[in-house]
């Protein structure tokens, strides 16, 4: 028996489907996928560059030098830095306040439309028809309703994401199995008991993690809200950059999306596991 | 007279189709008593139980108590189910004393000192169920039949009149069900529990109950009752008893002398052989 073998046994092992994966194979795996991602960046950006418009699209060395160029402490740096940071930061206080707004709204309509067939019948139809008109197409009529402030970009996340928390909550609690509920009842429990003490507690990991996959998409809109009208904000800055040509500072404000974007996922997972350690 | 169902029957619609259930079927279950109902599968029993639960809702007939007619669930009749139906995300004893957190269980007036005697009849229950070590576990720690301990402790903390049972141990291996009957045995003797127990199995009937009610097959229909002459302290000895394998010898001609659903040993030996074979099976 040669390495060889071993190696190719290996190899069959891991296209076994649902097969466990040796210990270091998902980092590697991990790994060759971020290369794949640089090694496609590296050749679009050589084939730029040979034309000679490299400014249209920067090599990943561009892109780490203006990454590094962000971290320093030249007054250019510095002024930079901060309006990244005033970026981020207007853009995060949108995506929070219409979040935290869907979710007032949307969880307790949504326990109700999955716990009351009528309210079932009242309110899904209507968010179904809602969820599919393209939400984009409201712009224009937010920005004469609310003008060009804050308002509208926030109106405009909410509507994006309230109608599809409202029918991932309602589908929650409808999958709790009835015996739970039929149990609360034999137990002496009242309607709103079996809501408040069976339905809610059942379905609250499967809420939570809606509210993780809302959040995600909240940035989505919150970017094509920001395109539009806005003094600041990720989305605001890129389409400012993408005037002047400044594409190396583009890809920062990408990554810098992609990172918070992941943080977040990973902060709510983590809240999951610790408040529904009973799962 | 205690509890007393009247002329119970339940046809299912679903469309154009109407299944008939179950044709009306009366008993009356006295206090202490331990009533099984068994028949083949299919035959209503479990049907009649959530009926008798309050659970559902027949298509004629009436529940009552007490000569009070009783329409929705409640905290008199207590009920114990077939799947482990824990509530997940709470440990063991949380479980247990669920329904003492209920608006319908809480009497404001009563004396703290009554208050108190609910927790120690928790702690009592989880005591004589064996589940004080693993008070503070989650029920997805828990074997199938510590899991069916627990659901029989929380049925038992609200004090029912009657206790509802649908075949509670059929999730079970051979062992822990045995176990778990010798339990019954000893609660009925100690907590004095009125109980409706549903079963396909001709033993654990025989074994448990004070008096058995036999359904026929689809539709289910009450075909026979049998008081059963065991002493309420009986152990699994009693087993072997030329009158227990007599009882149970008349049961099983019962439930597989008529037309079993659809089984017929001659046909299937004959196709085994490879002989040619007329089908006699059709006799519904
Ligand atoms: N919701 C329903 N809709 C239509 N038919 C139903 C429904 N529930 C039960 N039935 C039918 O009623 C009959 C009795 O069902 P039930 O569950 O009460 O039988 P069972 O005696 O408890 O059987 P098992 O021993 O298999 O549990 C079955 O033929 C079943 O198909
Ligand atoms: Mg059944």
């Amino acid at each position: 028996m040669g390495t060889g073998t071993s190696l190719w046994q290996t190899a069959i092992g891991v296209l076994r489907p649902r097969a466990p994966l040796p210990t270091a194979i998902p980092w590697l795996a991990i790994a060759v996928g971020f290369g794949l991602l640089l090694l496609t960046w590296q050749l679009a950006s050589n084939h730029y560059a040979g034309a000679g418009r490299s400014v249209l699209f920067p090599s990943p060395e561009a892109v780490w030098k203006s990454a590094i160029h962000y971290t320093g402490s030249s007054p250019d740096s510095v002024r930079d830095r901060t309006t990244l940071f005033t970026d981020l930061g207007a853009s995060f206080t949108r995506v929070a306040l219409a979040f935290v707004l869907a979710t007032l709204v949307a969880v307790p309509l949504g326990v109700l439309m999955g716990a009351l067939p009528i309210f079932e019948k009242l309110l899904q139809p209507v968010s179904e028809f809602i969820r599919y008109v393209p939400v984009p197409a409201l712009i224009p009529l937010l920005i004469v309703l609310f003008g060009i402030g804050e308002a509208p970009k926030i109106m405009l996340i909410f509507l994006g994401t309230v109608f599809q928390l409202l029918l991932m909550v309602s589908d929650e609690i409808r999958r709790v199995p009835n015996d739970l509920v039929q149990a609360c009842y034999t137990l002496g429990g009242h309607w709103d008991e079996a809501v408040t003490k069976v339905l809610f507690p059942a379905a609250a990991p499967g809420i939570f993690d809606a509210m993780r996959l809302c959040q995600g998409w909240a940035w989505t809109w919150l970017i094509v809200a920001e395109l539009v009208a806005a003094n600041e904000g990720m989305g605001f800055r890129i389409l400012k950059y993408q005037r002047f040509l400044l594409t190396d500072k583009i890809f920062v404000y990408l990554i810098v999306l992609g990172v918070v974007g992941l943080v977040m996922d990973v902060l709510f997972r983590l809240a999951h596991r610790l408040l529904f350690r009973w799962q | 007279m205690s509890f007393v169902l009247t002329d119970i029957s339940k046809t299912y619609r679903s469309g154009r189709k109407t299944i008939e259930a179950l044709k009306p079927t009366s008993f009356s279950v006295e206090p202490g008593e331990f009533v099984s109902l068994i028949g083949p599968s299919g035959c209503g029993k479990s049907t009649l139980l959530y009926i008798a639960a309050g659970l559902e809702e027949p298509t004629s007939g009436t529940v009552s108590l007490d000569g009070r007619v009783l329409r929705h669930p409640g905290r008199e009749r207590g009920m114990v189910f077939q799947n482990y139906t824990l509530f997940p995300w709470l440990t063991v004893r949380e479980n247990v004393r669920f329904s003492h957190q209920l608006r319908a269980n809480i009497d404001y007036t009563r004396p703290v000192g009554e208050i108190l005697r609910d927790s120690a009849y928790v702690d009592h229950l989880l005591e004589i169920m064996g589940l004080e070590r693993f008070a503070d576990s989650l029920p997805r720690q828990l074997s199938g039949g510590m899991k069916q301990r627990v659901a029989i402790a929380r049925a038992l903390a609200n004090r029912p009149r009657i206790l509802l049972m649908d075949e509670p141990f059929g999730a079970l291996d051979a062992q822990t069900r045995e176990e778990m009957q010798e339990l019954m045995v000893l609660l009925r003797l100690h907590e004095r529990t009125t109980i409706v127990f549903v079963t396909h199995d001709i033993e654990e009937a025989l074994y448990l109950s004070t008096r058995v009610l036999v359904f026929s097959a689809h539709p289910g229909r009450l075909i026979e009752e049998i008081a059963i002459p065991f002493p309420d302290d009986r152990t699994l000895d009693i087993k072997l008893e030329p009158e227990f394998l007599r009882l149970k010898r008349h049961l099983l001609d019962l439930l597989h002398g008529g037309s079993r659903t659809g089984f017929d040993r001659h046909a299937i030996l004959a196709r085994l052989k490879g002989e040619p074979h007329t089908n006699t099976a059709n006799n519904t």
